[in-house]
């Protein structure tokens, strides 16, 4: 239309020009006019054109205006020369101006560090600082973004974001964390602390209960040694049990993988627990099937510790009756590992099922009366079963209300050597062997044994039968090679011994007794009776196999093992000989004189040097080692010491003397080749306690 | 009797039993080695050596703690646990806190070997 007025407006205006020229009068006239009002029309058509452009430009900038103040960013146009073009109405609040106060000033009043993160690669985010009109600083996200040509130059566009309450939840969760860590380290630390603020002076209650019950005391007086002792060993049990569960909740707890005889770790733990078992008039029976091998890959001392566990569990809770530990093999997997199945079973009251599944979690026991009755902490199943999982493997139980119950647990293990005693069961092969044991457990674990051997075996429970059997095996000719009578068989197992021997054919047959673990002065009434042999209860298999070996052989049988500790107090050692390496002389002074008053005999030392020179050449029975010394500290000299005695053979007990009593330094003296360590300063009490331990030969690594 | 809240000789009386002149022969001795660790510990501070001055506040720690110095005994710990983490703030405070504490020692140690005479 625009285009039509301006071809008319052009074309009547020349037509009228050339009629004005050619003077045409009123025609001309007419012409003018039709101009005059197609300009005017064009006039008004242009107008309107421009007036609708317009309201068009103004309506997107109005759009993109609210566009550009409703986004909640900040955004802000910075023209070449860093000063503010524009912002939007989110930038004027982010920096608290006006938005009008912003225009035109330097971006640098409200983004300081805006030059170095200005150069960054478009639409790339940084943090940086931003500063509010009150000159505070707050954390911003800083993104580049298009940009745009304009009058003066190009003008970058920039999109700030406030993100002070992320970083604020940031830095509450970074402090929270290390908050966390610092409490754990504490907590660790708290744990370290115990060890040997409460187990060195448990120990020492204990060591010092036992030398003063080897003193002479009236009656009552021993009955309350007796009760300190034994309160200061429950209470040790409980500490440890919460420190092993500390430790292995914490994940602190490193197992070992050294070569042991499992064997010898059931044993042990039977050996211990022997005592509390006949005190209650309980049989404590141990089988170990003859095929498990005599040394494996694994930790001892966590075995063991299972193995008191349940057997203690099962004594603690069996009025009458019996407990028997078996140990198999449950399988054996390629890679020469054999998995190893072992078992508690006890004639007690049973678990009823409602207390059966919450039987392996901590500080849970079958009953709140359980908790009364037998006290302890309710924490040994639990941790015998992250014991037992930490070895890879497994642990659970059977049992009925009032049928007793059976805890067992199967771990894998690397085997070191299978079936050892192969070499030596030969001795015994083919013998004929009598087994008199009203014990139904032990009797079937020495029958199994027997078996094992290739030695034939008849067993009974009843002397009288045993008896008849006797007779009858004469009487085809086939007399016993070796008769094996429990001390309970009957009513006097002397007595039995003796009409055995009254029989015509039987009179020189070798008699083996079976005992309990204290009645050590029947050795000699045994042999005075004419039995060739003790063998004591539980019955370890080595010792029953050498017995049996040197009864039928005629040799002189092997002395019964030294009883377990209880009641046996050695004389303090006044020829052991101590060797203190301490650089600091008051703390050197001060030992030797804790040592000359406790009564041994000690030498000293002021470095490293000079304690592995000394232990070179001296004979010492005990080294006190201080970990922090010039020179060659604690370590350093334990390990050199250790390496020579790896070359030339024997072990010197080393103790450390550390005044850090933090569980690394323990790991620290442990992993040196230490035997134990003693917290600086050093009690009296506790030197003693260490000492007498180490002169009667036991090491106790806390 | 010195007072236990500066200096607790129960350790030593242990050991040593009536033999008060080898209990003030030990506190001498105590003191003669604290001055030395005394010196490293200056030592230490001159050259802003974190493990120097842990090796004198063990050290210090060590004969405080025998002879029952029961305070110095914890002032040192202190001392001893915050060099070495390599922390030497606060080091000057706790040296003046040491000799304040130590004088006091000297002078039970004086009165203790006094009583002897």
């Amino acid at each position: 239309m625009l285009a039509g007025a301006v071809f008319l407006v052009v074309a009547l205006g020349s037509a009228s020009f050339f009629q004005i020229a050619g003077g045409a009068g009123t025609r001309a006239g007419y012409i003018w006019i039709v101009w005059l009002v197609a300009t005017t029309f064009l006039v008004v058509a242009l107008l309107s054109e421009t007036h609708r452009l317009s309201r068009a430009v103004a309506t997107n900038e109005r759009r993109l205006r609210g566009i550009v103040d409703g986004v909640a960013d900040a955004l802000v146009s910075v023209d070449a020369r860093g000063a503010v073009v524009s912002v939007n109405r989110a930038a004027a609040a982010l920096f608290g101006f006006v938005a009008e106060e912003m225009i035109g000033t330097s971006v640098t009043r409200m983004l300081p560090d805006y030059t170095s993160v200005a150069g960054q690669q478009e639409a790339t985010i940084v943090e940086t600082v931003g500063r509010d009109a009150r000159g505070t600083l707050f954390p911003v996200e800083f993104a580049r973004g298009r940009d745009v040509t304009a009058g003066l130059g190009d003008e970058r566009i920039i999109i700030l974001r406030d993100i002070t309450q992320r970083k604020a939840a940031e830095e509450a969760i970074r402090a929270a964390h290390d908050r966390a860590v610092e409490v754990a380290e504490i907590k660790s630390q708290f744990l370290a602390t115990m060890s040997h603020e409460i187990r060195t002076p448990i120990n020492a209650v204990v060591g010092m209960s036992e030398l003063l019950l080897g003193t002479p005391l009236s009656d009552e007086a021993r009955d309350y040694a007796v009760t300190v002792r034994d309160s200061a060993d429950s209470l040790l049990a409980v500490v440890n049990d919460i420190l092993d569960f500390s430790k292995i909740e914490a994940g602190r707890m490193d197992l070992e993988s050294i070569p042991f005889a499992p064997v010898a770790a059931l044993e042990n733990a039977t050996d211990i627990l022997g005592a509390a078992a006949r005190k209650k008039g309980l049989s404590l029976a141990t089988y170990v099937a003859p095929d498990v091998p005599r040394r494996v890959l694994g930790d001892a001392d966590r075995l063991r510790q299972v193995f008191l566990n349940l057997i203690g569990n099962a004594v603690k809770f069996t009025e009458r009756g019996s407990v028997t530990v078996r140990a198999v093999v449950e399988r054996v997997e390629p890679e020469k590992t054999v998995v190893l199945r072992f078992s508690v079973t006890d004639t007690g009251p049973g678990i009823a099922p409602d207390a059966a599944g919450h039987l392996f979690e901590p500080f849970r026991q079958a009953d709140q009366s359980t908790r009364r009755r037998y006290g302890g902490t309710g924490l040994g199943l639990s941790i015998s079963r992250r014991l037992v999982e930490l070895m890879g493997g497994s642990i659970g139980f059977e049992s009925t209300v009032g049928g007793g119950a059976t805890f067992w647990f199967t771990v894998p293990f690397a085997q070191v050597v299978r079936d050892g005693e192969g070499m030596r069961t030969g001795a015994l092969r083919g013998a004929r062997v009598l087994v008199v044991d009203p014990e139904g457990e032990a009797r079937q674990a020495v029958d199994q044994y027997l078996f094992a051997w290739g030695v034939v075996a008849s067993s009974t429970a009843n002397a009288a039968h045993g008896l008849e059997l006797a007779k009858a095996a004469v009487a085809r000719s086939g007399a016993y090679d070796a008769v094996i009578v429990d001390r309970g068989a009957g009513d006097d197992a002397f007595a039995l011994g003796a009409r055995l021997h009254a029989i015509a054919g039987l009179e020189a047959v070798p008699l083996v007794l079976v005992t309990g673990a204290n009645e050590t002065s029947s050795l000699h009434e045994a042999r005075a009776k004419g039995f060739a042999a003790v063998v004591r209860k539980p019955i370890r298999r080595s010792v029953l196999h050498d017995a049996l070996v040197a009864a039928i052989d005629g040799a002189v049988a092997p002395t019964i093992p030294v009883a377990t500790f209880d009641g046996v107090v050695t004389q303090r050692g006044g020829d052991m000989l101590v060797l203190v390496a301490e650089d600091n002389p008051v703390n050197r002074k001060l030992a030797l004189q804790q040592l000359k008053k406790l009564g041994y005999r000690a030498h000293a030392v002021t470095d490293g040097r000079e304690a592995i020179e000394a232990v070179t050449h001296g004979n010492y029975d005990l080294v006190l080692m201080d970990c922090q010394m010039p020179e060659v500290d604690g370590f350093e000299a334990t390990r050199a010491i250790r390496r020579a005695e790896n070359a030339r053979g024997g072990h010197v007990p080393i103790v450390a003397m550390t005044a850090n009593a933090l569980e690394g330094d323990r790991d620290a003296c442990l992993a040196a080749g230490m035997d134990d360590y003693l917290a600086k300063p050093v009690q009296l009490a506790a030197l003693g306690a260490l000492v007498e331990r180490f002169a009667r030969g036991v090491r106790v690594a806390g | 009797m010195p007072d236990k809240a500066v200096l607790d000789l129960s350790r030593l009386e242990e050991a040593f039993e009536d033999d008060r002149t080898g209990i003030a022969e030990l506190l001498e001795m105590a003191l003669e080695t604290g001055k030395k660790h005394r010196r490293l510990l200056e030592e230490g501070l001159a050259s802003a050596d974190p493990a120097v001055v842990a090796r004198a506040a063990h050290g210090i720690k060590g004969s405080a703690g025998t002879i029952g110095a029961t305070v110095v005994y914890e002032l040192a710990i202190e001392l001893d646990e915050r060099a070495r983490a390599g922390n030497l703030t606060g080091t000057r405070e706790r040296i003046d806190a040491i000799d304040a504490a130590y004088a006091r020692v000297a002078d039970q140690v004086r009165e203790y070997r006094a009583g002897l005479s």
